[in-house]
């Protein structure tokens, strides 16, 4: 495959002339897309310095921050990709309700976005955690009582996200497996399919 | 390009007229006409920030040798510690007074950093964020909420005085070689 045919078909072939206007989706799609990359390049770094223990947090930290050539710049680079690609995700939301583009026939697309937003908000959570500080660890206690006063099943989803009633060692790593591999992964299938959707229902949402 | 209108349309025109190999782009003169010559400095300029990425990267991951594990700290033969001495090595500060030695990791429960031992008020002090322990690393002041560990203290084959970080002492444990 020749790089420029690649190119060419990166846009549909045939798009109405008001929607390839760049205010008319600002890229903020494209723009949270590339974030994600950002976030999984940086992230497979941080990966190799890390361990999801109490001590092995501490000192994975430490030497990723103070020790290890640039590994403030790659722990910089994923903290700030993460924060600004939430921000970007939500004009997108908004760009998207002043579009009305969560009508027919693109609502199932918009249920995707909504979903890729809440999976979005859980990798931002579970990061902070995976820190395994004082602050983090309280954070984590918080939701956890939040969790518990959930109506008839909160206790039984205080069980399956955090291993038991307390934040434990155990609770750190099934954050940290969210963190690395559930939420990443259906990120990226449900990204895949979002992208594809947009071209089946075809065009973009009207602007206003 | 005077009357182009959009910035995707100019995106895509800047790609086909530059991302497309050189003979085929009709509008350049030569390699070194105007938009030859930006667009090799262009690809350079690019080069260069995908090198000193790689390099970055390669430095990143070769991070492992400048880990900073806990060694045994060897301070030497213990006379040479005077009472009320204070002496550190990497992580490790071996204190003494009259009922022995001891040696705390000066590790911030908090963060990772390495608290510094203020000779004047006998008390470790946290650089980051300023918390406070004693001389043998109890907790007294946050944000830290812990206590700093001591690391086993033995004689060496040779006579000298070795701390082991990974090897943690009792609180309030004394060291009489």
């Amino acid at each position: 495959m020749r790089f420029d045919k690649f190119l060419e078909h990166l846009h549909p072939a045939k798009i109405s002339e008001d929607r390839i206007r760049i205010s008319s989706t600002f890229c903020l799609g494209g723009a949270a897309f590339f974030l994600f990359i950002t976030l999984g390049v940086t992230g497979l770094l941080l990966a190799i310095y890390y361990l999801p223990s109490a001590e092995g947090a501490k000192m994975g930290l430490h030497d990723l921050t103070y020790v290890i050539p640039f590994g403030w710049l790659i722990r910089s680079l994923h903290f700030w990709a993460g924060q600004l690609m939430l921000v970007v995700m939500l004009l997108h939301t908004m760009r998207v309700v002043a579009a009305r583009a969560y009508l027919p026939p693109r609502q199932g697309n918009w249920l995707i976005g909504v979903a890729l937003l809440l999976i979005s908000g859980g990798l931002d959570f579970s990061g902070y955690v995976l820190r395994w500080d004082s602050q983090t660890f309280w954070a984590a206690q918080v939701m956890s009582q939040l969790l518990d006063r959930v109506p008839l099943c909160g206790h039984e989803l205080q069980q399956i996200l955090l291993g038991g009633p307390q934040i434990t060692e155990s609770g750190l790593l099934r954050f940290y497996a969210f963190h690395c591999l559930w939420g990443p992964m259906l990120c990226l299938s449900l990204i895949m399919y979002h992208f594809w959707r947009v071209r089946r229902d075809g065009n973009l949402g009207k602007p206003l | 390009m005077g009357n182009v209108k959009d910035l995707s349309k100019l995106v895509s025109q800047l790609l086909a007229n530059y991302m497309l190999p050189i003979e085929k782009n009709k509008h350049s003169e030569s390699r070194w006409g105007r938009r030859g010559f930006l667009l090799s400095m262009g690809w350079a300029l690019a080069g260069l920030a995908f090198g000193g990425m790689i390099w970055m990267t390669g430095r990143f991951l070769g991070g492992a040798r400048a880990r900073s594990d806990p060694e045994p700290a060897n301070f030497g033969p213990p006379d040479a510690h005077r009472i009320g001495a204070v002496a550190k090595l990497g992580r490790v500060v071996l204190l003494r007074d009259e009922t022995g030695f001891w040696a705390v990791n000066a590790v911030c429960p908090h963060l990772g950093c390495q608290p510094a031992f203020d000779e004047n008020r006998r008390i470790f002090v946290c650089p980051c964020h300023g918390s406070q322990f004693d001389s043998e690393g109890r907790f007294l002041a946050g944000p830290a909420n812990s206590r700093m560990s001591l690391a086993a203290l033995r004689l060496d084959t040779q006579g000298a005085l070795v701390a082991y970080p990974k090897e943690e002492a009792p609180a309030g444990d004394r060291f009489n070689p």
